[in-house]
């Protein structure tokens, strides 16, 4: 079963269609890239399965329930964790209240120090600047914060919208490492989009690309950065 | 210098009231984005309810007691009734809901309570304190008004610093979609902060109520005194509440002491504008400056 499936999802702002009849699945402790350019759908694809929009037909479920008509503040509670695009840390509180805030809505409970101190070790930058405002931050610290304050739920689902967006390479593919070995060590399932399909491929097993909201492509990372005609159509590499 | 000194005394008494008014304020628009132009009908009904109170039980202790626990109900169903469907739309319909709710209070307080000024006691004695033969404009009451001030402030800034209740409540004020996101029910924290936002205000409004009596009207000019406190402080910040409303009561203390009582509300106005000319961001704010 899939840990998380989106069947025949239908999203309209006004007389505008988002997404068009879109599917995909992503098994436990699997990494699927969802891949596009911009308007293509992908952060709508994200908010509608968190819940934050509404959708106008079909039907999102996480572990085999449906989720789709849940409020946001509830679906992080069934261990759906979303970091947002622009990386949405609360730039006026601090590196540890930015992470307490993320273990408020902890799925089966758990010290919360325990989290943190989980969260420290994945990011060492963070360690250090715990007691600063988020604002005095870099670009990357900032996107570690806003994953590490997602995983303080202890999610089963992580979200990741754009998370190399302004990033040096190098920081990238630090980040999408500590994604992947939060794969091996706690079978963590991801749904990350990405612009950048190059680095989202490097880690991802799947891939779905959106074209105007819909799927042009749903097949294995390794074939789809094999297949030459789609990567020059739609992913410009 | 003992009129000096008398004046300052008596700034900081209205000043910490003006702080508490701004507070109010703040409390709303840092959460809301809402001027809560109704704060002082909020204040005149809950100052309205302790005098019943006080009527009934003859204990100014009791009096105080409800009209908190009135400030803070009244500030919740208020904006679950009527602040909560306009959360979303354009500031103008908010300002209008603000004064309609202002409107319908005095409207309730004039059928309940009637429309004559009613008097209202101090805490304790108005008996100024003597130092070195000099009879000082500050009383017991005057220094229970300041505590008491003083003492909210420090529970607020515990809740707000201290407590995951006041981490959810300022995570929603500072970006609210994200705080859902995080699983903050921000619709119950707006919920909260119009009500101790009101608690605040009643506070005010028992603490001011000696001086101006209770009728309708009577915290109008309370309201502009709040609202100068808290723009010249910056209207996002408590703290910038507290420095605003204590600077304005000296300000307006000197003012009515050596040019005269008459252009006390005058002066208040021409805070409002220098500021919003000069720093419209106010003294403390955590955001860029406001376009106004």
């Amino acid at each position: 079963m899939s840990m998380l499936a989106v069947d025949r999802l239908t999203v309209a702002y006004g007389p505008v269609t988002a997404l068009d009849d879109v599917s995909l699945a992503v098994p436990e402790g699997g990494i699927t890239a969802v891949l596009g350019a911009n308007g293509a759908g992908k952060s709508s694809l994200l908010r509608t399965i968190n819940g934050l929009v509404r959708p106008k037909a079909g039907r999102v479920s996480l572990a085999g329930a449906d989720i789709t008509r849940l409020a946001v503040e509830d679906v992080v509670r069934r261990g759906l964790a979303h970091v947002p695009e622009g990386r949405g840390v609360i730039v006026e509180l601090t590196v540890e209240e930015n992470l307490r805030l993320g273990g408020l809505a902890r799925r089966n409970g758990g010290e919360p120090d325990e989290a943190a101190d989980r969260v420290y070790t994945l990011f060492p930058p963070l360690a250090e600047r715990r007691k600063r405002l988020a604002q005095t931050l870099s670009g990357g610290e900032r996107q570690m914060l806003a994953i590490g304050r997602a995983l303080m739920s202890r999610p089963r689902v992580l979200l990741l919208d754009e998370p190399s967006l302004g990033l040096a390479p190098r920081i990238t593919a630090e980040i999408m490492g500590v994604v992947r070995g939060l794969r091996e060590t706690e079978n963590l399932t991801v749904l990350l989009v990405e612009q950048n399909a190059r680095s989202a491929l490097s880690i991802a097993d799947r891939a779905v690309v959106l074209n105007v909201g819909r799927v042009v492509a749903d097949s294995p990372a390794s074939e789809l950065a094999a297949d030459a005609s789609l990567r020059h159509a739609y992913l410009g590499f | 210098m003992e009129r000096f000194v008398n004046l300052t005394l008596s700034g900081v008494t209205t000043g910490v009231i003006y702080a508490a008014a701004a507070l109010a304020l703040v409390l709303i628009w840092r959460s809301t984005r809402i001027v809560n132009f109704a704060q002082g009908g909020m204040m005149m009904i809950t100052s309205f309810v302790a005098y019943s109170v006080l009527q009934a039980s003859d204990s100014y202790w009791l009096a105080l007691a409800v009209a908190l626990v009135a400030g803070f109900l009244l500030g919740a169903v208020s904006e679950r009734v009527v602040i909560r469907p306009v959360e979303n739309a354009p500031p103008l319909n908010a300002v209008i809901v603000t004064l309609g709710l202002l409107i319908f209070l005095q409207a309730v307080a004039g059928m309940v309570w009637g429309g004559e000024p009613r008097s209202y006691p101090f805490a304790f004695g108005i008996q100024g304190f003597e130092v070195g033969g000099m009879t000082l404009l500050f009383s017991s009451s005057d220094l229970f008004a300041v505590l008491a001030v003083v003492v909210v402030m420090a529970l607020l800034t515990l809740l707000f610093r201290g407590t995951s209740i006041g981490l959810r409540m300022r995570a929603a004020a500072f970006a609210p979609e994200t705080a859902r996101i995080l699983g903050v029910r921000v619709n119950r924290t707006l919920t909260l902060g119009w009500a101790l936002a009101a608690m605040v205000g009643a506070l005010a409004g028992v603490l001011v109520a000696p001086a101006t009596f209770i009728s309708p009207n009577s915290f109008d000019p309370i309201l502009v005194f709040g609202f100068a406190a808290a723009v010249l402080g910056g209207l996002d910040s408590p703290l910038g509440a507290v420095v605003g409303g204590l600077t304005l009561g000296l300000l307006l203390s000197y003012l009515s002491g050596y040019a005269g009582s008459e252009v006390v509300t005058l002066g208040a106005l021409v805070v409002v504008i220098v500021v919003l000319m000069v720093r419209p961001e106010g003294l403390f704010t955590s955001t860029a400056g406001r376009r106004v």
